[in-house]
């Protein structure tokens, strides 16, 4: 027998596994080995009977309550019958955490603590073999188990759950052999031996033992020991003595391991249960690498063996798009429900909300203080962690907010938590605060703008249904929250507005506080700051929870737009005197202004790309000022294709990168003016970006092609570039 | 505190191994700012022309911690397939040390990682950290993560100790650790030391392999360093040595660790001590001449928050150099014990105890030490006048030359930033 033979003992809950893997070790003891016993079982009763009916803690207890620093391997290994050592993992409550990632962490924290140091001729893994996910399935990896034992009986269910844990092994080992064979557990059921050998034959396997069903067992654990111990001249010992030679036959030669040959679903009824099924089945799924099935709990799942699709690559997480919205609301704490490194992130993008020209210190630095964190780790990735985010919650409360919005991260999402039931305990013990769940989950809701919709659409809970209209009171949807010149853009709006005699009644999300969404009804009128499918998603979402009024145009770009919104708008509220004198003035700054620029730019050949479609009031300011616009190229991603506002200018559409690089070389542009995108300073072009939230009012155009008209004047491309080509 | 964990540490100290690559099994929401914090911490690309674009398969558009791209359906039906792509791609990128490092989600889900890297013949340059410290200390992660590392690439073999000494506790994490590098390399080479490495700071695979034949470890930060410095005493019997002041900030810590230095490794302190003169009569020559402004600067309040093996040389410093006196003084969790005593006992022999007792984040003091996140919003809300940026989450502020607070070059970057924070600041607000 080879040195520590590691042998994982699978079978389904409540088949008598933990009895057999019991008596197993007993009998390999009195053959004078050492022998480990691990109950991967969360009822951690595997090893009761080695240790006189004792109840031993387990390590996931063991976890909980010690530090790192106190930990020692004795506190949760045991010594049992003979030379047997005993180690229980344990598992959360029912209900909560995961359970098998609580057996991970058992088997991380044995080799922390030194298991390995330890020698042993036999380890004995006495596994849950009813849900075999990653968890459970951490004992067949190689590293440890060297063989696997199925116990069965003859009913369906039980043999239902052996073919399922042969899936896990196939799954694992592709054609290498590492099954010992089946052992099977008698209950006394008519026909059950020929069931259990019809199935030994079906994968395959040989039928290592029969043990009978015996009152001997019952016997011997009232006394809280194994039959081996307690009855060793009994037929059941003798039993396990054999069991307990064979096995270390098997161990001792490889040759009489067995490749996994589950069945699949159809051949399984049809075989054992005798079944006609419509389609043919072959008698054995074959494993190989390139179609090997994923075992699940209720069946078998084909592995997705298509290539990525990489449309459907979620880019970001929905968690980072909730907190940067959330963290806006300035009476409002965010609560990340999970690890710290997700709060860590979500602080990173809170900061990127903040970041405002012109900066105001204090303003950056808010949100960041609004953010607080259960700081999930292994502990309670296993147990979970509701009351340390009930906990966690309450004070952030306490501390002054009216509102809390909880927002799920992967390890939260996962486990599949009660987090509405905690939040209704916050709200129903503290009058007057609110508790809203945002259940992004990580990544399981979808990508980063996936997020900004739910937290969207959770944080309109608190809009008050009840609220009455104002006459002169404006709204203000989907301003773009991460963009450096969103609050500049607001004051240019305001300005405007001011000048109508029209009052914000809300900003939706951007700076509200939970008193301004709950008061969002009020505005008479909701302005659209884009028309992108973002602010569109927000605003159908408003529609379903308010009584809302949508302005048809969104925040004007350029002159032209400007002076039409303005005027729509005077007309929506009466101000029409007002928005003609407002029209006017700027009509004669932006003559005044195109003027000035206008020598510097006429003539200058450019090209427009861009993701938006929603340029035409840049190529207007460029024509208007001269410029001879030689292209206006529309880039598509996917089966997204834009609609196109204005048909005015030629757009070309489906532009993408090479048709810009022929462009460039055949037209030979003076200026190109782009959406960012990787290598574009490779194109050796002056080029001006389009900025990802451009400036709003009639000076918009104006202050592009002042910069235009500065990039005419440098050279096109800048030193420090020569400097990174001398190391490339 | 919100701030880089066990888990976001040991990523770093992966990406702090020149040539080695973290392939975070994970989704695009860890990887995208992980992949920037990396890449902003140690850059290695010259420039990020080899990004590729969004749609590069598992690096997406960052030049550091490709990523496996796990989305809910990986939760469900395992990571195998995802993982089973990104492999063939980061390993033909690459070849260097590849450390797979789980995210918190993909650690919930135990598919087996090892499994997959054999498969595509990996194994013997891979690492695998399938629990990183999730919410733990950063240096607990750092630590956890370079010791596996180390112990995968260093052999087991007899070693040939020569002149050389390895510079252990020191990460990517730590503020200016590049200028660090430089700086404690050029003291330690004035006394005729090569550094043979530092791992997890900047150190290549090949350099960390020939770590064993050093005849020296210097332990500079405890906390990210002790179990890597008693893994090379245990395998590779290389003795070890904490200096006795701590890490080597300020001028009295680095002279202390100059001579502790040449006495255990037998070694001529001469030229370096002559060195550390120099910084200290060239900051006693612009102190004096700014007497007027810098008078104002005795007497005044600090808060600091550190490890105790930076807070006790860095508190111990500032009182007795400049004579500032400490408010606040927070220690990190996973402190080393024998610094954070000394520091007790430190405080309480100036009779300032209790300032272990207050949080720098609410105590109004005139200088705030500690990260420069924290540093930014206390100067904005008016909490202190003046502050340093000493650690992660750093301020977004950008720097072209390699700085360094440590060594005798240190002190006096360290001592130009405060002292011109605290006097402009002061002006400003007065």
């Amino acid at each position: 027998m080879t040195y520590n033979v590691k042998i994982a003992i699978y079978g389904k809950g409540g088949i008598g596994k933990s009895t057999i893997s019991a008596n197993l070790s007993a009998a390999l003891s009195n053959n004078g080995r050492r022998v480990l016993q691990i109950g991967c079982d969360p009822k951690h009763d595997s090893t009761r009977m080695l240790l006189g009916g004792a109840s031993v803690p387990t390590v996931l207890d063991y976890l909980r309550e010690v530090p790192p620093e106190s930990r020692k391997l004795d506190d949760i290994l045991h010594h049992g019958y003979g030379r047997t050592m005993c180690v229980e993992a344990g598992g959360p409550q029912p209900g909560v955490g995961c359970a098998g990632r609580g057996i991970l962490s058992t088997f991380e924290t044995l080799t922390e603590l030194g298991i390995d140091d330890i020698e042993l001729d036999v380890t004995i893994y006495d596994v849950l073999g009813d849900v075999v996910c990653g968890g459970f399935a951490v004992p067949l990896r190689k590293e440890y188990a060297d063989m696997v034992l199925i116990v069965t009986s003859g009913e369906y269910m039980s043999l239902y759950a052996a073919n399922n844990i042969l899936r896990g092994v196939a799954s694992y080992d592709g054609a290498s052999k590492r099954l010992g064979g089946i052992i099977f557990n008698g209950r006394g059921l008519v026909d059950e031996e020929r069931m259990v050998r019809t199935f030994a034959d079906a994968v395959c396997l040989p039928i290592l033992t029969s043990i009978p069903r015996s009152a001997a067992f019952a016997q011997a654990e009232a006394q809280g020991r194994t039959v081996v111990e307690a009855y060793p001249s009994s037929n059941e010992a003798r039993s396990f003595k054999e069991l307990a030679d064979k096995v270390e036959d098997i161990a001792s030669d490889e040759g009489r391991l067995y490749q996994a040959k589950p069945m699949d679903d159809e051949t399984m009824e049809r075989v054992l249960l005798g079944r006609r099924v419509e389609a043919a089945a072959a008698p054995h799924t074959t494993s190989t690498a390139a179609s090997e099935p994923a075992v699940t709990g209720t069946g078998t799942t084909r592995r997705r063996t298509g290539r990525i699709d990489t449309d459907k690559i979620v880019h970001g997480c929905a968690f980072a798009g909730a907190v940067a919205i959330t963290s806006q609301v300035k009476d409002a704490v965010t609560v990340v429900h999970g690890p710290l490194s997700c709060a860590n992130l979500a602080l990173y993008y809170a900061s990127c909300n903040s970041v405002r020209d012109p900066p105001d210190r204090l303003e950056m630095g808010r949100p960041l203080q609004r953010v607080v964190s259960t700081a999930m780790d292994d502990r309670s990735m296993v147990f979970g962690a509701s009351s340390r985010l009930e906990e966690v919650t309450r004070d952030a409360l306490m501390q002054g907010y009216d509102t809390a919005f909880i927002i799920t991260a992967c390890p939260s999402g996962i486990m599949g938590e009660d987090i509405s039931g905690v939040a209704e305990r916050i709200e129903m013990s503290m009058p007057g605060k609110r508790a809203i769940v945002v259940p992004a989950g990580g990544v399981i809701t979808g990508n980063f703008s996936q997020g900004i919709a739910l937290a969207l659409s959770s944080a309109a809970s608190l809009i008050d249904r009840s609220v009455s209209k104002e006459a002169g009171t404006v709204n203000i949807v989907g301003e773009r929250g991460m963009a450096a010149n969103r609050d500049r853009n607001h004051a240019i709006v305001k300005g405007m507005l001011d000048a109508l005699g029209i009052r914000v009644n809300c900003r939706y999300i951007s700076g509200a506080s939970s008193r301004d969404i709950a008061g969002f009804q009020r505005g008479e009128v909701c302005l659209l700051a884009n028309h992108d499918p973002a602010a569109r998603e927000i605003m159908d979402l408003l529609s379903t929870r308010a009584r809302v009024e949508e302005f048809p145009l969104p925040f004007p770009r350029g002159f032209k737009e400007t002076s039409a919104w303005l005027a729509a708008l005077g007309e929506r509220f009466g101000k029409e005197r007002e928005a003609a004198s407002l029209i006017s003035m700027y009509e004669r700054r932006y003559v005044e202004e195109l003027d000035a620029l206008s020598p510097m730019l006429k003539g200058k050949r450019v090209i427009l790309a861009s993701s938006d479609p929603e340029i035409g009031w840049i190529a207007d300011s460029a024509e208007e000022l001269g410029m001879e616009v030689s292209k206006v190229g529309i880039v598509s991603f996917g089966n997204d294709v834009p609609s196109i506002p204005s048909p005015r200018h030629n757009y070309h559409m489906g532009y993408t990168r090479r048709s810009l690089e022929e462009d460039v070389r055949t037209l030979c542009p003076d200026l190109l003016i782009v959406q960012a995108f990787p290598g574009v300073e490779h194109l050796r072009t002056r080029f001006a970006l389009i900025p990802y939230n451009p400036d709003v009012g009639a000076g918009a155009g104006i202050s592009m092609a002042k910069e235009w008209s500065v990039l005419m004047r440098v050279p096109a491309v800048e030193g420090w570039r020569m400097g990174l080509e001398a190391f490339s | 505190m919100i701030g880089p964990d066990g888990f976001t540490a040991a990523i770093l100290a992966a990406e702090g191994i020149t040539d080695a690559t973290v392939l975070l099994n994970g989704p695009l929401g860890c990887k995208y700012f992980l992949g920037r914090l990396a890449d902003r911490e140690h850059p290695r690309d010259v420039f990020p022309g080899g990004y590729g674009n969004h749609y590069d398969l598992c690096y997406f558009g960052q030049p550091r911690v490709p990523c496996t791209f796990l989305d809910e359906s990986d939760y469900i039906d395992g990571f195998r397939e995802k993982l089973e792509v990104a492999l063939p791609i980061v390993a033909g990128r690459t070849s260097g040390p590849l450390i797979i490092v789980n995210s918190p989600g993909a650690a919930m889900i135990g598919d087996d990682i090892g499994r997959s890297v054999r498969r595509f013949g990996l194994a013997d340059r891979t690492v695998v950290i399938e629990s990183p410290a999730f919410s733990a200390p950063a240096s607990q992660g750092f630590e956890e993560t370079i010791v596996r590392i180390v112990g995968s690439l260093v052999p087991k073999r007899a070693s040939d100790h020569d002149r050389s000494v390895n510079l252990l506790g020191l990460s990517t994490m730590h503020k200016h650790w590049q200028g660090t590098v430089l700086e404690l390399k050029r003291i330690l080479g004035l006394m005729g030391l090569e550094v043979r490495s530092v791992p997890g700071a900047g150190s290549s695979a090949a350099e960390i392999r020939s770590s064993a034949d050093a005849s020296l470890n210097i332990v500079l930060c405890p906390e990210y360093g002790m179990r890597l410095a008693r893994y090379y005493e245990r395998e590779h019997g290389i003795p070890f040595l904490v200096p006795s002041k701590g890490a080597p900030i300020g001028f009295d810590p680095t002279e202390s660790l100059i001579q502790e230095v040449a006495s255990t490794a037998k070694v001529d302190a001469t030229s370096a001590l002559h060195d550390l003169r120099a910084s200290r009569y060239r900051a006693a020559q612009v102190l004096a001449r700014c007497a007027s402004r810098t008078n104002s600067i005795k007497g005044t309040t600090f808060a600091l928050r550190a490890d105790s093996s930076v807070a006790f040389p860095l508190a111990e410093w500032l009182y007795s150099y400049m004579g500032m006196w400490p408010e606040a003084v927070e220690l990190l969790p996973r402190s080393d014990p024998a610094f954070s005593s000394k520091l007790r006992s430190f405080l309480r022999t100036i009779g300032a105890v209790d300032a272990l007792s207050r949080p720098v984040d609410t105590t109004p003091v005139d200088v705030v030490l500690a990260e420069g996140r924290t540093v930014d919003w206390l100067k904005a809300c008016g909490q202190c006048i003046a502050g340093v940026d000493i650690a992660m989450p750093e301020s977004e502020r950008i720097h072209f030359v390699p700085r360094t607070h440590w060594g005798p070059t240190g002190a006096l970057h360290f001592l130009e930033e405060m002292v011109n924070d605290l006097v402009l600041e002061g002006r400003d607000s007065a």
